[in-house]
Order: C-alpha cells, then structure tokens, then sequence
C-alpha cells in the first residue's frame, strides 16, 4: 500500500495527465479541420424539416446521413441517430462537407463540438410564417445548385395558396398540440401563421412562449368558433373529449376537429401550404 | 397551541381554500352561481365551468394532496427519516416510465395515465418482492427505493433519447403536475385513496410505535407484516396520487412537517391534519397555477416545488444546530 504522501503524488500525477490528453485531444480537433468544398457533395441534415426540404428539392443524391422520423420508405440514406440525440461520432466518422440544422433545433445539436472537428455547419433562421420558411428554402437551393427548381416551387406553393378561399370574418381557432396536458399555439410558432393564411385567427396568439399550456376553462372562455387537435398517432373519440358543455359554442355545434401530424409540424413552404390547404378545408366546415 | 385550536385553523383554511379554487380562474366566478344552477336554475357557460371544471379539479386536487401529505407522514414515522417522502419508495420513477411508454408508443390520453398508474404499481410490487425475500423494513427500503428511481429514470432518458421532441415536451408537462386533466376517473380514485387514507389511520398506534424504532416496535408486538403492509398502502396511495395529478413534489414532504410543528408527533392528530393541510395547500397552488398568468397555466409542481424549496431553506435555518 502506497504511503499517504505517495498517494497524493499518484493523484496529482494522474490529474495532469489527464489534463494533458484532454488538452492534446482538443488541439487535435482544431488542427484537423477540413477544407469544406465550394458546393457540398456530402451532406448530413439534423433537422426533419430541412431533410423534408432536400428531399422537395429533388436534393436526395447529397444526403450523406439524417436524424430519424424523418425516413421515407424510399429514401436509402444512413441515419446518425434520433432527431434530439445524434450520434456525434457518426457524424464525425461519416466526414460530410456540410452539416445542415434549423435554428428551431441547434439547442438540441452538439454544434460546437462538430464545428470543433472542423465539420461546416450551417444554421437556417427561424421559420416564423411561409416568408422565412421560403427564405430558408432558397439559401438551401443556393447551397446544392437547385435554385431555379425552387423558385418554380416556391412561385406554385404561392399560387395555391393564394387560390385558398378565405371567409369574411376570420373564425376564432384554437389549436391543440396536446389535449392531455392541453398545449395550444402562440403567434412563436408557425402554425399561428398556418391558421391566419387559412383564413383563421389564434385567440392565442400574444402568449410569449410557442407553445403555452393551457387551462381546459381558458379554452372554454376563450370564444373560440372551432378547436383542432393535432392528433400524434391516434385518434381521439372527439365526442368524448368536450361532452357535456351545453353552453360552449364550439362544442354545442360540433366544431371541433382533429388533424394529422403528417405535414403541420415541418417548417418548409411544400408541409406549410398542404397544412394550410387543411386547416382552411376544415374552417369551411364551421358551423356559424 | 392547543390541539382544537390547531383543529379549527386548519379547518378554517381548508374551506378558505376550497372557496378560492372553486371561484379562481381564467375569471373570477361567484360560486353562487353555481349553487343556483345545482337548485334548478337555467345553467349558464360559468356555472358549467364551474360544476364540469372545477369542481372536478379542486376535488382532486383535494384528494391528491391530502394522499401525499398522508403517506409523506407515515413514511416520515416508518423510516425516522425527517426527508422521507412519498416518492421514496420509487413510485414516482415507475410513473414516469409509464407515462413515457405510454406517449411515446402513442397510446391514447386516458392509457398514459393507466400505464402510469401500472409503472407505480411495477414499482412497489418489485419493492415488495425486495422486502419479502430479504426481510427489511426500514433504510433498505429507501436505498431500494433509491435504485429502482435510478434505473426508471434511465430508462425514461432513454426512451426520450429515442423520442418525437413533441412526446417529450407532453411528457415533461405531465411530470410536472397535472391537475387540468381531473375527470371521473381522478374522482373514482380519489374515493379509492379516502379508502386507504382510513386505513391508514387505523394503524395510528402501530405508526406512533414503529416511530420509536424497531426493537422497541417488536418488543411491543407490531409485527414485519404490518410494517410492510402499512408502507405498501402509503405507498399505494402515492401511486394513487400521480393518477389524480400527475407527480407533484414537496407536499408529501413538506406539509406534515408544518403540521408536526403545531400538532405534535402523534399519527392519532398528525394523519387527519396532514390530510387536511395538504389538501388545502394543493387547492390553493392550483388555484393560483390557473391564475398567475391566465388565461395560460403554470404547471402545478413548479408551485409546490417553489414553495417546498423556499420552505426547506427556512427549515435548514431555523434547525442548523442540528446541522
């Protein structure tokens, strides 16, 4: 058995060592920095929209790697992990050129620890309404070499969305991310901006987070002329959900309505026009 | 302060609670209203906010507090331990793995909560099993309790790892407290946890007699059984806690203490007090929750977490000699 003195020299010994190869390690990462390419040949998306972006504009070819969920049955591109928690080394060990994430999910990501590597990482802004999602869409087409297909793309999103017949006065809609805990929407998120280009309006639209929780009498007080549940994976039995309120507008006349989780959820103009197309389909089914 | 005054106060605040949660909202309702509806009146959008939102929700709100202070009190006289709380026996980990299956796998609103409930139940029947096979009853139970915390939290970071970042967000939201989902189930199970809060305070002897610890609860004839069997009805009831509200920190914990300062050790008083105390204090976060920042909600366990840990510093202040 070492001595107490010996043992203290050990740990200060096996402290500075440590220090050292974490230091080496580190300098490592910053020495071995890669030249990325004038136009990316390799590209990883950590962000379902921005893959759903790549995949509309005809851009799969360039997808070295993404983050689950985001996997169509036709697409044959390797996956670096969930969406929340990539896979770091993957990523490393696959090399791309470039690595894409949205702004709404680089707090989630390790970015630093890629750009440490010398990966390129390239954070799209903020998708607040259809102008930022289209923003995003060209510096996307701008960084792959594709942007003539995305104004063709872009000029056609508008179009039918501009087609969306729009009621007179804009019915109140309250939408629900969640209905156990209730979570609604605020004018921070996209889907606020879905609903008004649907010819709707958010009773909820001043709160200051995206996606406030709400109390079940809020929603009741709120005035709303119809409710739509963003159903994640299963359906709910509406009739159950609101029963038995005989002064509630909304319920008293059935508006209230589910919808998919199919396209609302991405922030790209392709998932926001087709929300749009529903989300103004089922205002048309309001009764007044 | 004698035992009827502290009768009377806690009495007086319970009703003064029960009035707030019931007129506090998104607006401030006059429960007359209400009433007016209940005696044959035409019923109006606030009076049915009233009897089909509220009423349901302060109810168990009622319950779920009284059911936490309740179990914190007998774990708190079972395990001496003056931090035992009723979520030390793991119950609120094995809810949290439920509920976390249960929106991740897409199960529907009124599963989570069953599933919920099953991973509670997963948890004391291993915590059971633990105690049958190796005899413990004390500070093994809290260290088992400990373990099995950590191997469902794991698994609830693992399963969220592997997760939609919506099912997250939801899932968090729930652990945080969820008293605006209260239905007919909540108030069904709140009837079940009066049931088991009765129990409980008949073994007030066995309670007042295990606090002196265990050589002294043998000598005087409380048996391993009955030890067992009165951790796993607290622990029962706290899974029947997390159905009512979801899991809600520090008032298993904190009230009892509060009511232990003026009402004495004795389970005979402390039981009844701590029920009516916790209740009283969870109508009251709740209330203020849907009040705060209407017409949004603050999750109720960010209140009571506040409020606990504010209380705690106090109680480590006035209590550092002992420190």
């Amino acid at each position: 058995m070492p001595s107490g003195m010996n043992l203290k020299k050990i740990i200060i010994t096996a402290f500075i060592l440590c220090l050292s190869l974490l230091f080496f390690i580190g300098r490592r990462g910053e020495h071995g920095s890669i030249i990325p390419p004038e136009n990316p040949g390799r590209i990883i998306s950590l962000s379902p929209s921005v893959t759903r972006c790549m995949i509309d504009l005809g851009a799969v070819d360039l997808l070295a790697g993404i983050t689950d969920y985001t996997l169509h049955p036709e697409l044959k591109v390797e996956s670096v992990g969930a969406y929340i928690s990539p896979n770091m080394e993957k990523i490393i060990t696959i090399n791309p050129d470039l690595v894409l994430v949205s702004e709404e999910d680089r707090y989630i990501q390790k970015l630093p620890l890629l750009e440490k590597f010398g990966l390129r990482v390239e954070v799209l802004a903020r998708n607040r309404d259809f102008n930022s999602m289209c923003g995003n869409y060209r510096r996307l087409a701008a960084i792959t070499g594709r942007s003539e297909a995305a104004e063709v793309k872009i000029s056609e999103y508008k179009n039918r969305i501009s087609r969306i017949a729009r009621p007179e006065t804009p019915p109140k809609i309250v939408f629900l991310v969640s209905v156990k805990p209730l979570v609604t929407v605020s004018g921070e998120s996209h889907i606020s901006a879905i609903i008004n280009d649907a010819g709707g309006e958010n009773p909820f639209a001043d709160a200051d987070t995206a996606y406030p929780i709400l109390s079940l009498e809020s929603l009741l007080l709120s005035g709303a002329d119809a409710v739509i549940i963003m159903t994640m994976g299963y359906d709910y039995d509406i009739n159950s959900l609101f029963s038995g309120y005989k002064n509630v507008d909304f319920i008293k006349k059935g508006n209230v309505f589910t919808t998919g989780d199919d396209n609302i959820p991405y922030y790209t103009p392709g998932d926001y026009t087709i929300s749009v197309e529903k989300i103004s389909s089922l205002i048309n089914m309001i009764k007044r | 302060m004698s035992i009827r005054k502290v009768y009377i106060i806690i009495a007086a605040v319970l009703s003064g609670s029960l009035l707030a949660g019931i007129s506090l909202g998104t607006e401030i309702i006059n429960p007359a209203e209400a009433l007016f509806t209940l005696l044959g009146g035409e019923s109006s959008l606030k009076s049915e906010i009233i009897l089909k939102v509220r009423i349901p929700r302060v109810f168990a709100a009622l319950f779920a507090g009284a059911s936490l202070s309740v179990c914190g009190a007998v774990f708190q006289s079972v395990f001496r331990n003056p931090l035992a709380d009723p979520f030390i026996t793991g119950v609120s980990g094995g809810a949290a793995l439920g509920y976390s299956v249960a929106v991740i796998f897409s199960f529907p609103p009124f599963a989570a909560v069953i599933s919920a409930f099953c991973g509670s139940l997963f948890s004391i029947f291993i915590i059971y099993l633990l105690s049958r096979r190796a005899g413990f009853t004390g500070s093994s139970f809290i260290l088992s309790g400990v373990a099995l915390s950590f191997i469902f939290s794991s698994s609830v970071m693992l399963l969220f790892s592997m997760a939609k970042s919506e099912s997250v967000h939801k899932t968090i939201i729930w652990m945080m407290g969820d008293l605006n989902s209260s239905g007919n189930l909540q108030v069904t199970v709140s009837v079940i946890a009066a049931g088991i809060m009765i129990a409980l305070w008949l073994f007030h002897r066995h309670l007042d007699i295990i606090a002196f610890g265990t050589d002294f609860s043998r000598s005087s004839g409380v048996t391993f059984f009955e030890i067992r069997l009165i951790i796993i009805l607290a622990s029962f009831l706290a899974a029947l806690s997390v159905v009512m509200g979801g899991i809600i920190p520090f008032v298993g914990l904190m009230v009892p203490h509060i009511v232990r300062i003026f009402a004495g050790s004795g389970s005979y008083s402390l039981l009844p007090l701590s029920a009516a105390a916790g209740g009283a204090f969870l109508m009251l976060c709740d209330a203020m929750s849907r009040t705060l920042v209407v017409p949004y909600e603050i999750p109720v366990g960010v209140i009571t977490g506040l409020s606990g840990g504010l209380f705690f510093l106090f109680y480590v202040l006035r209590s550092r000699r002992e420190f």
